[in-house]
């Protein structure tokens, strides 16, 4: 079984894609494959953010760059 | 209430909101923690703006490297206190105000008389540990909350009201490591502009504010995105206010 995704990527450039991942794939497992680095950005399932170590839901998933600085 | 100056100096405002809108504005007391490259733009517009009493929250020096966007402060400041440099500049704008400067660094044994008699508190800090700081402060005394980051050509503004909307620890459930930020001064005046406007829409009650959404701005490809956030019925600080 797999879910799908509909991810947005705000890392500077906007991306949007459907995803599909396996059943137990956790959102730090997600940030691995797409090669971003989890300390730098804010994951959120349907506005909400999620914790790392938490099982991907399907929905809509958005990752954002954090930022610091004032 | 006004004398003929103040209504003439805030005429093309009170079209807007009248002087009910002007009045609330007078009697408004904000807190600017942080006096850097967002409390800059945040401090002049609201002293402007009219806000009845500004206080200003800096525990550092003048930098030469902070003149490429800390607008309040000039090449002549360069080593005193943030906080006097921008009184100073503050009070020249509109000497209908009232300025009250405070050099501490914001930590959680001062933030509950730091926050006295304050109507909304603007973040304007530089790290998230001042910000969690801040943000257990909105929520424990029911004080609007507005939030501004930046960095290089980004940035981001959310309004947290409490109860009504996601609190910084929702969204940040670790502490995002401080960092030398690469910042452009426009990105921090526009962020910083947009959370005075939010402060000003608050208190007038004019507009929409943006509580469960985080506006985002990207200064490379000129784009502004608001996603919509929801707050986290487990957060240790705010969740208690969302329970059904």
């Amino acid at each position: 079984m797999s879910k799908r995704l509909t991810l947005k990527l705000m890392m500077g450039d906007e991306t949007k894609k459907h995803l599909d991942v396996h059943e137990d794939c956790t959102y730090e497992q997600l940030l691995n494959d797409l090669e971003i680095n989890p300390e730098t950005v804010l994951v959120l399932h349907e506005g909400q953010a999620v914790a790392l170590d938490a099982n991907v839901d399907s929905g809509n998933v958005s990752i954002l760059k954090i930022v610091s600085g004032g | 209430m006004f004398n003929s100056t103040e209504l003439e100096r805030y005429n093309r405002q009170i079209m807007l909101f009248g002087e009910e809108g002007q009045s609330k504005l007078k009697q408004a007391t904000v807190l600017v923690a942080g006096l850097g490259g967002l409390g800059s733009p945040i401090a002049i517009y609201l002293a402007a703006a009219g806000i009845g009493k500004l206080k200003i929250v800096d525990f550092d020096n003048v930098d030469i490297t902070n003149l490429n966007r800390q607008v309040l402060h000039y090449e002549k400041d360069i080593t005193r206190m943030k906080v006097v440099s921008g009184q100073e500049k503050l009070q020249q704008l509109n000497p209908n105000i009232e300025i009250e400067r405070v050099v501490t660094r914001i930590d959680e044994n001062n933030i509950k008389s730091i926050t006295e008699g304050i109507d909304v508190i603007v973040d304007a800090m530089d790290n998230y540990d001042t910000r969690f700081v801040l943000n257990s402060a909105t929520v424990s005394k029911r004080i609007p909350l507005i939030h501004g980051a930046v960095s290089g050509l980004d940035g981001q503004v959310t309004t947290i009201i409490p109860g009504k909307s996601p609190c910084l620890k929702c969204l940040f459930t670790s502490t995002p490591p401080k960092e030398v930020f690469p910042i452009l001064g426009t990105t921090a005046g526009i962020i910083g502009t947009i959370q005075a406007n939010e402060v000003i829409k608050y208190i007038t009650g004019k507009g929409e504010l943006l509580v469960g959404q985080l506006l985002l701005w990207d200064g490379s490809s000129n784009g502004f995105e608001k996603i919509s956030i929801m707050p986290n019925t487990n957060c240790d600080v705010c969740g208690h206010l969302h329970e059904e």
